[in-house]
């Protein structure tokens, strides 16, 4: 009986639906599009946030590393490689553990050359992960201490760059041109480290197998570890076990370290992964809610209105003893099919949307690989339907359950109401949606002025006709000092012949690119006040005319030249905020620090010069202080603490100044590099405008998203109070007749309406400006130089709110002003 | 045709509205007796309080006071959902403006009270449906939809609705109110056929033609039932 009735109300609903297609078209769309955009966005937090880690037992899984006393807490816990060993050999909290590096390599040997990202493993890693290789085999721990050229190959570089061999296996490649043999292709999916963005994935793994002078190198902590928690030890007791371990290695330090206190730090992967993007994914799923709420508020308005306009047939029915339940689940029926087909397209939207949005996604989004649509997100989209219908169908079902049945026997002309409750139930609607939509307005307002902001901050160093990229000279080929300083005098003479350029240099970090190297020093006379951080700074080493072709000026003493040898006197450029903290108010000219620490016994270097404060990363992040050392010279102000086989300078980043756009330089500077050496990949070939831009990318993400959500909740929530006022229009059309009959102006008629609209509109603005109080601290982490409670931004988001509603009122107070009022009157 | 019976027993019945502080008395001490097969016209002048009563009757609202007992049960003060139950077991609607509902088609129209009837299978819907269609000589327009019918067939498709769920008693609001005086007279004769068979029905109207086919007329004046004499004094003293 019940399913009977059922089917019969979705045979009558869909007739109904059909008969006016308008109303379904409209209705479907809007939810197509809020279940759409809500699926799309739920696809990232399921895909980044809740799916677990690709790996055997992820809770398993923590990152393992050293905080020194005094560096930034909130820095990446890393070790040295000789650490890696140690925690490897002595820690007992962990079944299994491993240390990794990201690098990169010249590829050649398999379809084009190029330069790929790539990471070096201990042979720990790949149990540790849990992960088999879907062909051949991880490398193994002998393969790894005896330096086999071995190497595992990424599912996407086996498809893409070996098309799919069968007989991958076995065969070599070459990495920096020295023979590789592939032993293993790992799965699909698998993706190892997780870095953010899709930039920087690992294409290979290769086996750590440390040199001599890595593990010998002090003071080095590039390293990072990976570990499995033994069954039933929490990272607590693993911390503690690591920071047992931790102490032994600080009674190995040499004397030159000794001020150093590390303190290990174990964090669970999952977690370590997500937490940079975790808040900005939140907001997201947060705001496309918000969205889909109004989506089914502007629903629950249309459903309203049907449910109004079809008040005679309701009364009908329980004239004819039609329960209230009965009418309920008609009611409810109809706002469920609307939902279910809102939410199939939605899902056919939300794919189209993730198919061409996912390259847009920013650098800093962790696990990229793994968003899209899957099973989970398919039965979310259901739910989300569903629930969606049953919000939608509520609030109208409700109506109807309360029509008067009394209404069926009263001619509605004469005793029908002007549906006054049902007009208020909507006016309800109107003002949340408005409220709603002043919020994500003054969330968008303070994100674009955030934007704004960020734009207008100096850089310190004039970005415009640099042309930049990025090198990485083979080991192979350039094995000694000598050849690598042959390489870069030559590319920088030779670039400097070209036509039109003023100047070229290179530099080991590149401005704003959020590249990173830091070194501990020692100011000469400098007393650390108690509990003061470690001396840190950012510290490139640059050759060329670096500061010139960079457009750095330099604000006192001098740039490095070409006398600033390995045998000269060591020298530094330091930026203002480093002299400003060491030498306050005194001239930096002269003054003299070292490498490491007080206790350390490397040579002093002489600031010869002072530069502004530039950007090291994006323009919103704060700048730190920053030491620029001639690479010629860093040997020798690392002393003893580099390794006799390390090269400097093998790898950077040319920078070039012309005075013709950077575009028109790119097959100028290729050529000179190919001249140099044929084989050698270039990377990132970008003007300086580009890199900064780069920097903007994750900013101007966040801002474009949450302004596509306030603009789609203005629209909205303008359709919202357009048909509540041009449905109340329609309902008193023959009060405005008897007010033109009874000599009313047609302006005043007109008013009478728009003052309804500002009613509505001034409420919505009320309510909604303190709802914007209390949203935006949420924000208050992704706002750059501007307070969350910005009184012109709430200010203008709510002038903006009311006058757009003052503007959708306008068409139905015209219509309401243009009543015939004879027509009207007869018509009744 | 005889009486076999009290259908509906009404004792002191009232009703009253209050509209802000305003008190409106739209019935006040009703009597009514209504037999089964009886055949009741209720007339009076607009406003006396004929639709109150008729809603009552039809359980479609609560007295304020009094008793109403329908088929020897009270039923002044029962729940909404018994009201409904009762409603769609015991008592036909016919109304002035047909209220058929535009989607449905003639035979779905006529299901529809039959649909909300706890199980009653399918095939004993169609059948009565079939039954009351040709009844009102509807049958073969059963695929049709309301507006595609005439209003005199309209409302024959009304009565049909009614008469489908065999109830005790048909209710009819001028039921000749939207239709010509042709079809209002086709109409009539179809209520006066229905009777002879044996319906008990009760009427209102304004029109004293139509009020003439029933076997007893009641008279209401200012929410009181009065003789056709006290009726005519009263209009004569408002006139005056």
């Amino acid at each position: 009986m019940f399913f009977g009735n059922l089917l019969q109300d979705f045979r009558y609903t869909l007739r109904q639906l059909r008969k006016s297609p308008g109303f379904t078209l409209t209705a479907v769309l809007t939810l197509a599009f809020g279940i759409g955009a809500t699926t799309a966005i739920f696809s990232i937090v399921e895909g980044v946030l809740l799916r677990p880690l690709p790996f055997v037992e992820p809770e398993r899984l923590v990152v393992l590393g050293d905080i020194a006393d005094g560096a930034d807490a909130n820095g990446a816990p890393t070790v040295s490689a000789s650490q890696v060993n140690t925690y490897s050999r002595d820690t007992r909290a962990f079944a299994n553990l491993g240390g990794y590096e990201q690098t990169s390599f010249g590829l050649s040997g398999v379809d084009e050359p190029a330069q790929i990202n790539a990471s070096r493993l201990t042979a720990g890693i790949f149990p540790t992960l849990g992960v088999s290789p879907l062909m051949g085999r991880a490398f193994t721990r002998q393969e790894d201490e005896s330096s086999q050229q071995v190497v595992v190959i990424s599912y996407p570089m086996w498809h893409s760059r070996m098309h799919d061999d069968p007989h991958a296996i076995g065969q070599k490649i070459l990495l920096d041109r020295k023979p590789y043999e592939i032993v293993g292709v790992m799965p699909r999916d698998f993706e190892f480290p997780l870095v953010p963005g899709q930039l920087n994935r690992s294409e290979l793994w290769v086996p750590m197998s440390f040199s001599s002078g890595e593990l010998t190198e002090v003071g080095s902590f590039g390293f990072n570890m990976v570990g499995r928690l033994k069954p039933g030890i929490s990272a607590e007791q693993a911390r503690q076990d690591a920071q047992r371990v931790a102490q032994q290695i600080m009674l190995t330090l040499p004397p030159a370290l000794a001020s150093i206190r590390l303190h290990a730090v174990v964090q669970s992967l999952g977690a370590t992964t997500v937490a940079s993007a975790k808040r900005l994914i939140w907001i997201l799923f947060l705001a496309v809610v918000v969205v889909l709420l109004m989506a089914c508020a502007n629903l629950a308005g249309l459903l309203l209105v049907r449910v109004i306009r079809s008040r005679r047939e309701i009364s009908v029915r329980l004239a004819l003893g039609a329960s209230g339940a009965a009418v309920l689940r008609r009611s409810l029926v109809e706002a469920l099919m609307l939902s279910v087909v809102g939410g199939l397209a939605g899902l056919a939207f939300a794919l189209s949307l993730l198919r061409a949005g996912v390259r847009f996604l920013p650098e800093s989004l962790p696990r990229i690989n793994a968003i899209g649509l899957d099973w989970k997100v398919v039965f979310f989209t259901i739910g989300i339907a569903l629930l969606t219908g049953l919000l939608c169908g509520l609030l109208p079902a409700y109506a109807a359950s309360r029509t008067s049945v009394n209404y069926a026997l009263k001619e509605g002309g004469r005793t029908g109401s002007t549906g006054s409750d049902h007009t208020r139930l909507r006016s309800i609607l109107v003002v949340a949606e408005l409220a709603i939509a002043l919020v994500l307005l003054t969330a968008s307002g303070l994100l674009l002025r955030s934007f704004e902001k960020m734009r207008e901050v100096d850089m310190g160093f004039h970005t415009d006709h640099t042309l930049t990229a990025s090198y990485s000279l083979p080991q192979q080929q350039y094995s000694t000092q000598a050849a690598v300083n042959a390489f870069s005098d030559t590319v920088i003479a030779r670039l400097e012949q070209i036509p039109g350029v003023q100047a070229a240099g290179i530099t080991l970090l590149l401005p704003a690119s959020g590249q990173n190297f830091t070194n501990a020093f020692y100011a000469e006379g400098y007393v650390a006040p108690k509990g003061a951080p470690m001396s840190l700074a950012w510290n490139p080493q640059v050759s060329g005319h670096y500061f010139a072709a960079s457009g750095i000026p330099i604000l006192r003493g001098r740039e490095f030249t070409s006398a600033d040898t390995a045998s000269s006197p060591l020298v530094v450029i330091v930026n203002r905020m480093l002299a400003e903290h060491y030498w306050p108010g005194q001239d930096p000219i002269g003054k003299r620090i070292h490498i490491g620490f007080k206790e350390t016994a490397l040579p002093w270097m002489t600031v010869v010069g002072e530069i502004g404060n530039i950007k090291q990363g994006s323009p919103d992040a704060g700048t730190v202080e920053q030491l620029y050392q001639p690479v010629t010279q860093y040997g020798a102000a690392l002393g003893s603490f580099l390794s006799a086989d390390t090269l400097i300078g093998n790898a950077g980043s040319l920078v070039i100044r012309s005075s013709q756009p950077p575009e028109q330089l790119v097959n100028s500077l290729r050529a000179v590099v190919r001249s140099i050496d044929p084989q050698l990949p270039l990377t990132q070939v970008e003007s300086m405008d580009s890199v900064v831009s780069d920097g903007q990318a994750s900013r101007r993400f966040n801002t474009v998203i949450i302004s596509s959500f306030a603009a789609a909740a203005v629209f909205l929530s303008l359709l919202g109070i357009y048909s509540v006022i041009a449905f109340s229009i329609a309902l008193r059309t023959k009060e405005m007749a008897i007010r033109l009959a009874l000599g009313s102006q047609r302006a005043s008629v007109m008013r009478l309406v728009l003052i309804s609209g500002a009613k509505l509109g001034l409420t919505g603005c009320g309510i909604g400006a303190i709802g914007a109080v209390f949203a935006t601290r949420l924000l208050r982490s992704m706002l750059f130089q501007v307070d969350p409670l910005d009184p012109f931004v709430l200010v203008l988001a709510a002038i903006s709110i009311f006058l757009l509603a003052l503007v959708a009122s306008v068409v139905p107070a015209r219509r309401a002003a243009s009543v015939e009022p004879m027509q009207a009157l007869r018509a009744e | 045709m005889a009486s076999n019976g009290t259908l509906i027993e009404i004792e002191d019945l009232t009703k009253v509205f209050y509209t802000d502080e305003v008190e409106t008395h739209a019935l006040s001490g009703i009597h009514l007796t209504i037999a089964r097969g009886e055949y009741v016209a209720m007339s009076g002048p607009s406003g006396c309080g004929k639709s109150t009563l008729l809603s009552i009757l039809g359980l479609l609202d609560t007295p304020t006071g009094g008793k109403y007992l329908l088929n020897g049960k009270p039923v002044e003060n029962l729940s909404f959902s018994d009201r409904s139950r009762i409603r769609n077991q015991e008592i036909g609607f016919i109304f002035q403006s047909f209220n058929l509902i535009g989607d449905l088609t003639v035979e779905e129209n006529v299901e529809l009270p039959l649909t909300y009837r706890a199980g009653m299978p399918s095939a004993e819907r169609k059948k009565r449906v079939k039954e009351a269609l040709e009844r009102v000589n509807m049958a073969h327009r059963m695929r049709h939809y309301p507006a595609q019918l005439s209003g005199g067939q309209q409302q024959r498709v009304a009565v049909a609705r009614a008469l489908a769920g065999s109830p005790s008693i048909l209710l009819a609001d001028e039921p000749t109110g939207n239709l010509d005086s042709k079809n209002g007279e086709a109409v009539m004769r179809l209520l006066g056929d229905l009777h002879r068979e044996g319906a008990t029905i009760c009427m209102v109207t304004h029109d004293p033609r139509f009020a003439r086919h029933a076997e007893r007329e009641l008279h209401l004046f200012d929410g009181k039932v009065v003789s056709e004499t006290e009726l005519k004094k009263l209009e004569e003293e408002v006139e005056a």
